[in-house]
């Protein structure tokens, strides 16, 4: 085992951006592997359903161009992991035309290893009646229909399909959805530094300069030594705080000191953080426990419906006062004219009417009253069909627009609309239907490996 | 009296996955930290009757040496659910930064 092993984490998200200084700067401490996290859960279940991702073509294009240029003429491992946001099957092949345009462009000549994630759903449903799934936080228990109507089902893969990777040779990885933390652990792990140290680094390291101030997408370098890790900006002008390394475990995690990994948990509750100069954090102490079990976390979109929409304002005084029961009236007549004239029941369709400056962003929860000069009203439709939908949004925003209310004064109409057309169609919506852990034999088994020589 | 909008380098919420939303309180100084401790104030019956969730759905976690605090809850809505009105969850921390204490 070597002394250290050092990894380059590019940013929190391939396609942010990151200085080329920041990556010149890194290339020339010697990391040995380039890393870079291409994907979340967050946006929604949007980008797994469908083929779409939330970065622009060309922001993926310029980070990987200077990630692979660097790694290739500098004979680095370059692990890319959860490709394309939702890191589908599509994802990973749409990455790596990007991957075969930059090697065209640039003369390069390497080996890839192309890692899928994307799961049969005979698979799980399988092991839905073995009672190997179970729920992950607030997710409601996994019905067989879910399973069934979902259109894409990934896993979050661990280390070992990366580790099986580099061992077949590959130099550059493409992977599909990967647990953020498994595309920085592997090599470390492979080389034999602690576990609890490893899985720490990464997690921190996977979200790019997060810890790092004055915060920007930037790069983060973590040095692994045997029993404690560096953490370190390639940026001159950034530093690393040990107050933000601290809370980093934090972040989108349920627990405060625990993050839970395939083959057991991170445990950071020991952890000891120490500002050692203005500019770098040493940690020690973290703990890793490993589980009997090995599980993968798996996440599924399926179809809900199809949206129409119109967006308008209102700047009267008398309907912003009386807007709570004027909108419990739309509700009633829509409700009405709806079954009416489509012959559809509330439980066919959902009805939103959300209003900015009032409850747009909390919903019910909000207990703020005080009273705005205007109001943005969002109201929108999901039902089976685009056409049953805008159907629906129509008949809604007649009324929205002519509905009386006490002692108005207003009577040409009650809406600011900003566009014509007044309404717009937004297209299908979806759901997370998956959102589960599953017990497996083999880590593995679900992750298929394709090894391709590139060439320029 | 303390504001903890004032008291705070750090006050948001995210997701926590789909289905949950995580609040995180980062004071500036342990002082104030000990004494919103001691204030009792953040209970889970106080984040489930302001987030109307189940109290027993609600857990409240105080780290001392980060002088934070970390509350989880689920969301009303799943994220990108029809009814669901922030999909990343980062503006449902509002009702925390008036907080008296």
């Amino acid at each position: 085992m070597n002394d250290s092993v050092i990894a380059y984490a590019a940013c929190g998200s391939l396609g942010y951006g990151f200085p080329e200084e920041s990556l010149q700067t890194g290339i020339s401490i010697g990391p040995d592997f380039l890393g870079c996290d291409a994907g979340s859960i967050d946006p929604g279940p949007y980008y797994l359903a469908t083929q779409n991702t939330t970065k622009s073509k060309n922001s993926v294009k310029r980070d990987l161009k200077l990630l692979l240029t660097a790694a290739i003429r500098n004979e680095l491992p370059l692990i890319i992991g959860s490709a394309a946001t939702s890191g589908k099957n599509w994802g990973v092949d749409w990455y790596y035309d990007l991957v075969k345009e930059i090697a065209e462009e640039e003369n390069l000549k390497f080996k890839t290893a192309l890692i899928y994630a994307e799961i049969d759903k005979s698979y799980i449903t399988e092991k839905l009646k073995e009672g190997k799934i179970t729920s992950l936080g607030s997710a409601p228990a996994l019905l067989e229909k879910e399973v069934t109507d979902s259109l894409h089902i990934v896993g979050m893969m661990g280390v070992e399909p990366y580790v099986q990777a580099l061992r077949t040779g590959a130099q550059v990885i493409i992977a599909g959805r990967s647990s953020d933390t498994s595309i920085y652990a592997a090599i470390p792990l492979m080389r034999g530094f602690a576990k609890g140290l490893v899985w720490h680094a990464a997690k921190v390291i996977e979200c790019g300069a997060a810890v790092a101030v004055p915060k920007s997408p930037d790069s983060l370098i973590a040095r692994i030594y045997k029993d404690h890790f560096i953490l370190e900006s390639p940026n001159p002008a950034k530093a690393v705080r040990c107050a933000n390394v601290a809370a980093h475990t934090m972040y989108e995690n349920l627990h405060p000191y625990i993050v839970y990994e395939p083959g057991g948990y991170l445990d950071t509750s020991n952890a000891i953080y120490e500002q050692i100069d203005e500019k770098r954090v040493k940690v020690s102490g973290s703990q890793f426990v490993e589980s009997s079990k090995y599980t993968i976390k798996l996440e599924g979109a399926a179809l809900t419906g199809y949206r129409s929409a119109f967006i308008a304002g209102t700047r009267d005084e008398g309907l912003i006062s009386q807007i709570d029961s004027f909108t419990e009236k739309l509700r009633a007549d829509a409700r009405v004219k709806i079954r009416r004239i489509l012959g559809k029941e509330e439980n066919e369709y959902s009805l939103q009417i959300r209003l900015y400056g009032h409850s747009g962003v909390m919903g019910n929860c909000e207990k703020s009253h005080s009273k705005s000069h205007e109001l943005g009203i969002l109201v929108d439709v999901v039902a089976e069909t685009q056409e049953l939908a805008d159907e629906m949004q129509t008949m809604v925003r007649g009324l929205a627009l002519h509905q009386h209310f006490e002692n108005r004064l207003c009577n040409a109409g009650n809406l600011a609309f900003p566009f014509s057309p007044l309404g717009m169609q937004l297209g299908p919506v979806y759901r997370y239907s998956v959102n589960h852990l599953v017990e497996v034999d083999d880590p593995l088994e679900l992750f298929p490996i394709q090894i391709i020589e590139t060439r320029g | 009296m303390r504001r903890l909008k004032d008291v705070t380098r750090i006050l948001r919420s995210k997701n926590a996955g789909p289905f949950d939303l995580t609040l995180e309180i980062f004071f500036k100084i342990e002082e104030d930290y000990l004494a919103f401790k001691k204030a009792g104030i953040l209970t889970s019956s106080y984040v489930a009757e302001l987030y109307s969730v189940a109290v027993n759905s609600v857990c409240v976690y105080f780290c001392d040496d980060i002088i934070a605090v970390k509350v989880v809850l689920p969301r009303n809505a799943p994220a990108g659910d029809v009814a669901c009105t922030d999909v990343f969850g980062a503006q449902q921390h509002g009702l925390l930064l008036n907080i008296e204490f």
